[in-house]
């Protein structure tokens, strides 16, 4: 029954809940990020980090350091506490985790078939994998000659088996049929998500499918900015986009016809939640979309929090570690080479 | 007063005299001032700057580099552990540390070191790499050799020996080279060998499988020797505990000191009975034997906390003891320890001892309550009379003690206002009422009146003026209670209004010379006294001030009266506990021993026995517990104790290991 979830939530899943909302309270805020952004130093960035939660990660780290090395280890972080949600998690609760991270599992393989293409040596291949997304046989990946092969020695295995179905073709991986097997991937992925969220109910099918739907529809928009100028069909783009969402169906037809950004805009506009977005930018311009799209994630993403008892919480926080993860990224670099006046161009404030 | 300023100052009572100094330092000698004033260990450091971000402080690089120290000795200690080495403690600490030179040579060692680590790593890797070729040749020419005869080899290929290293990077050149050969002319068999981890040997072989679509024939063997793995990283897990409590504000009066005494003594009234109270003397007194015993074992967080309280424990008992012998009971069961009882049946077969009663024919029993009562008809409402009285009793005389210690805290501080406009009109407003009534419980065991002290004090209030009638108990009463009323309705505003007008006038007449200071200089600090004038130089907001006197003034009104009924659970719970125990001794015990079975009599004594120590010996002491505290915290120490104060936490370099644990 929705609304009595007060009863029963916290049998199984009152612990995890009460830590993920202890780790939200540690994410960085607005007056952190500023004296982030005025370190001239990475050592003075990990100065500053060593009073937050991620001291201890960076404490032993040697005194040249590097962008990498931050966000390694503050990635070490947010695997760490996942780990320990999901080993404590029961079912449906540890399914739904190992559902957060296929996205990155599949941008995992993505990267190693990529690199692969391009003769890069594994083992670097793989050092550059995010940690969440790793499976074992990961790296035999590296033999595969065409998506066939790949489904058939390694992904038969591991959870992503199923959103191959759609894609399986004998054609050799180049750059462009590999874009289109992770934009296929992850709208398979994105749909059995749903369909999962909505089987459990309750407010957890509520918030995860909005986030989702939002997830969808960015997604659509980046895919259809991205292959304007490319010689992907209209018709291949729009099966890439998910069943799902605010922008289904209408709105995709719409989408699939643009052939610059103003027509998105213009496709957009008509619905009022993504009207903010645009507004933001003035015309002919693409390069602060990220920006303000990631700003609405986090907006959503912070809401999630507002409402107890559902699993949605877990799905926020990690996304919300993940744009903390980006924000550091992007400070890190900006010291590093010098271009300070930059900082703000990426950087979203979660609090 | 005079005898109250010659009274001697109590030791316990305040915390110790401590001094706000401010140390001006040069630069280039801050760091050995600092270090010598750690190696004392005297001084606690406030920071000056704490709303300043870490890089907008002065040494903020000399801190960076400490970081950078610390992070190295760090790596050292790790690296010293994983060798199995313990590394020396030095007794007498160094003199004068040069931090420059131990930072030049630490960072050389840690050169030399991470060197040393990858030569020995590049060392252990050949190694390993030469043991695994040699078992992949033992094993592998062992099945070749007895797969000779059946296969028709015409090439044999020996391939690489891969070895496995970490988790993933075991398959990929292996199987290259097995794709690469594929679509070679030859027909026959080719054969790879190679070393894996056992775990992965059931992937291996399915993804093999999988790779030449079933053409293949797997074999493998478990080799004797195992290769070093690399060194795994551990992480050690620290669980910080945050242990709550309350420190007395700076040199408030400490209510321990009367605590000590008072919370065992009202836990006795709850508890009261000499049976059980021995019981408790025992576990107090097993505990304090074995104190060196268990001292320096770890209990557990139940057994620590019993522990810890074990003289307040044997207080506990003593007391219980005490009060069990005046409420005459031992096990519920009373005693005629202090001789014969003051009353005897009207004829000798008793025969109206339950209707008509007994009568009194000797001087009243010298030591506590008449072992006549029990069983009496009118045993309750007798003994309930008497312990509601006591409670009020024991409450009013708790209160006065906490007010007269607020007294003394507003003595020391010297706020005279305090004690004329908060201490006086409190005494009196709680004195004349519940004072009064304390006088009239008194007198009533005295006069042994009939007059209902319910209606005494409602009649006060609400028909002040009329003729007391049968609720009178001495001369002048009425005059009296009318008298006593007045002063408490006077206390009331004379608590409410005076003070904040007067801070007011204080406030102004402070800063009247002050405010034309401030328009010469904006530099010049005009705080040169210690912090409390800090905050007045803002505006004094007379709303606010007054609106916390009212609440103050409010909220000790209402307390007086539900303070003063919160006592009452001195007599709830050792009616609780007799009740109980009575139960038990009559229910259980005497139910038991009637019946001439020998198994019904252990089975009664058994429960008997366990129902005592689990419900009346573990559950009643931990609830008499618990209320005597609640009632020292709430009703006893709210009228005097603020508790805002902060532990004395120096510098001291001597205690820096024991923090870190």
């Amino acid at each position: 029954m929705y609304g009595f979830e007060a009863l029963t939530f916290n049998i199984h899943g009152g612990y995890l809940e009460a830590v993920v909302r202890g780790h939200r309270s540690s994410l960085l805020t607005a007056s952190d990020y500023n004296n982030l952004c005025q370190c001239e130093t990475l050592d003075d960035i990990k100065m500053h980090l060593s009073a937050t939660e991620y001291g201890p990660y960076l404490q032993n780290e040697p005194s040249p350091l590097h962008t990498t090395t931050i966000v390694e280890k503050c990635t070490l972080k947010l695997v760490d506490e996942y780990k320990h949600m999901l080993c404590q998690a029961t079912e449906p609760l540890s399914t739904f985790l190992e559902y957060i991270t296929y996205g990155h599992m599949i941008d995992n393989v993505v990267l190693i078939v990529t690199g692969t293409l391009h003769e890069r040596d594994v083992q670097e291949l793989l050092e550059k994998c995010h940690p969440l997304g790793m499976f074992d046989s990961i790296a035999s990946l590296a033999v595969a000659q065409n998506m066939r092969e790949l489904y058939r020695l390694v992904l038969v295995d591991t959870p992503l088996a199923p959103y191959f179905s759609e894609c399986i073709t004998s054609e050799d991986l180049d750059d462009m049929n590999i874009e289109i097997m992770r934009n296929t991937l992850y709208k398979a992925y994105l749909e059995d998500f749903y369909k999962f969220c909505k089987k459990l109910g309750g407010a957890t099918a509520e918030i995860m499918t909005d986030l989702l739907a939002f997830e969808a529809d960015k997604r659509a928009v980046n895919i259809t900015i991205n292959s304007i100028g490319t010689e992907l069909t209209r018709d291949d783009r729009k099966k890439l986009y998910s069943n799902f969402g605010l922008l289904y169906p209408y709105g995709h037809e719409e989408l699939a016809v643009c052939e610059d950004v103003d027509q998105v805009r213009a496709a957009l506009e008509k619905y009022p939640a993504y009207q903010s977005i645009f507004a933001k930018l003035s015309y002919g311009e693409s390069q602060m979309l990220d920006k303000a799209f990631y700003e609405e994630e986090v907006k959503r993403l912070c809401l999630a929090f507002e409402q107890q008892f559902h699993y949605g919480v877990f799905f926020a926080y990690m996304r919300l570690r993940e744009q903390e993860i980006r924000n550091l990224m992007w400070i890190s670099e900006c010291v590093a080479q010098n271009q300070k006046s930059r900082v703000h161009d990426s950087v979203v404030f979660i609090f | 007063m005079d005898f109250v300023n010659k009274l001697p100052p109590m030791d316990f009572l305040r915390s110790e005299e401590m001094t706000l100094v401010q140390l001006i330092i040069p630069v280039e000698s801050a760091h050995r001032a600092v270090s010598y004033l750690g190696e004392l260990g005297l001084l606690q450091f406030t920071d000056l700057n704490a709303d300043k971000s870490p890089f907008q402080r002065t040494f903020v690089n000399q801190v960076k580099r400490c970081g950078e120290i610390s992070r190295k000795l760090r790596f050292f200690k790790d690296q010293i552990s994983k060798a199995g080495m313990v590394s020396p403690i030095h007794s007498s600490p160094q003199p004068d540390v040069d931090l420059e030179e131990l930072e030049i040579q630490l960072s050389e060692h840690e050169h030399e070191l991470i060197e040393m680590n990858a030569n020995s790593e590049k060392l252990r890797q050949t190694y390993n790499e030469l043991l695994e070729f040699k078992m992949v040749l033992q094993k592998a020419g062992g099945f070749l050799v007895s797969g000779q005869h059946h296969t028709v080899a015409q090439e044999r290929e020996l391939d690489e020996n891969l070895y496995s290293r970490d988790n993933y990077a075991d398959i990929p050149s292996f199987l290259e080279q097995e794709t690469r050969l594929g679509p070679s002319n030859e027909a026959g068999l080719r054969f790879i060998s190679g070393i894996i981890c056992k775990s992965k040997a059931l992937r291996f072989e399915r993804m093999i499988f999988r790779a030449t679509r079933g053409n293949m024939l797997f074999n493998q063997a478990p080799t004797e020797k195992y290769a070093t793995d690399p060194m795994s990283v551990e992480m050690v897990e620290k669980i910080v505990f945050v242990v709550f409590f309350c420190v007395a504000g700076y040199q408030e009066a400490n209510p321990a000191v009367y605590t000590v005494i008072t919370f065992p003594f009202l836990f006795a009234v709850m508890f009261g009975d000499w049976g059980h109270g021995i019981c408790l003397l025992l576990g107090a007194i097993i505990l304090i034997a074995c104190e060196s015993r268990l001292g320096s074992r770890k209990l557990g967080s139940f057994m620590e906390m019993a522990f810890g309280g074990r003289y307040v424990i044997l207080l506990m008992a003593l007391f219980s003891i005490y009060c069990g012998l005046i409420y005459n009971e031992f096990f519920s069961v009373p005693y005629h320890i202090f001789g014969g009882s003051a009353y005897k049946c009207r004829d000798a077969t008793c025969r109206d001892a339950h209707t008509a009663g007994l009568i009194k024919y000797r001087d009243p029993y010298p030591f506590g309550v008449d072992p006549s009562w029990r069983g009496s008809r009118s045993e309750l409402p007798f003994l309930n009379s008497l312990k509601m009285k006591m409670s009020i009793l024991l409450g009013v005389a708790q209160m006065n003690l906490g007010i007269i210690l607020s007294y003394f805290n507003a003595r020391f501080f010297g706020s005279s206002l305090d004690i004329w406009y908060q201490f006086v009109p409190q005494m009196i407003f709680l004195n004349s009422l519940f004072g009064y009534l304390s006088l009239l419980i008194v007198i009533k065991w005295c006069t042994g009146s009939q007059a209902d002290l319910y209606h005494v004090m409602i009649y006060m209030f609400l028909s002040p003026t009329e003729d007391l009638g049968e609720n009178q108990l001495f001369w002048g009463q009425k005059p009296l209670q009318m008298l006593l009323l007045l002063l408490a309705v006077v206390a009331v505003p004379w608590m409410l209004f005076p003070k904040p007008f007067i801070l007011r006038k204080l406030h102004l007449e402070r800063f009247q010379g002050r405010t034309y200071g401030i328009l010469d200089t904006s530099d010049m600090d005009l705080d040169v006294e210690p912090d409390s004038a800090r905050h007045h130089v803002d505006e004094f907001n007379f709303s606010e001030v007054f609106v916390h006197q009212m609440i103050h003034s409010i909220e000790f009104v209402l307390e007086a009266v539900s303070n003063t009924a919160s006592y009452l659970r001195l007599w709830a719970l050792s009616l609780a506990h007799s009740e109980l125990s009575t139960v038990f001794y009559e229910k259980v015990l005497l139910l038991a021993w009637g019946f001439d079975s020998i198994l019904i009599r252990l089975v009664g004594l058994a429960v008997f026995a366990f129902a005592t120590a689990f419900i009346l010996l573990m559950m009643e002491t931990l609830s008499a517990f618990l209320h005597a505290l609640r009632l020292h915290w709430v009703e006893f120490q709210n009228k005097f104790y603020h508790g805002d104060g902060y532990k004395f936490r120096p510098l001291s370099f001597a205690s820096l290991p024991d923090d870190e644990d």
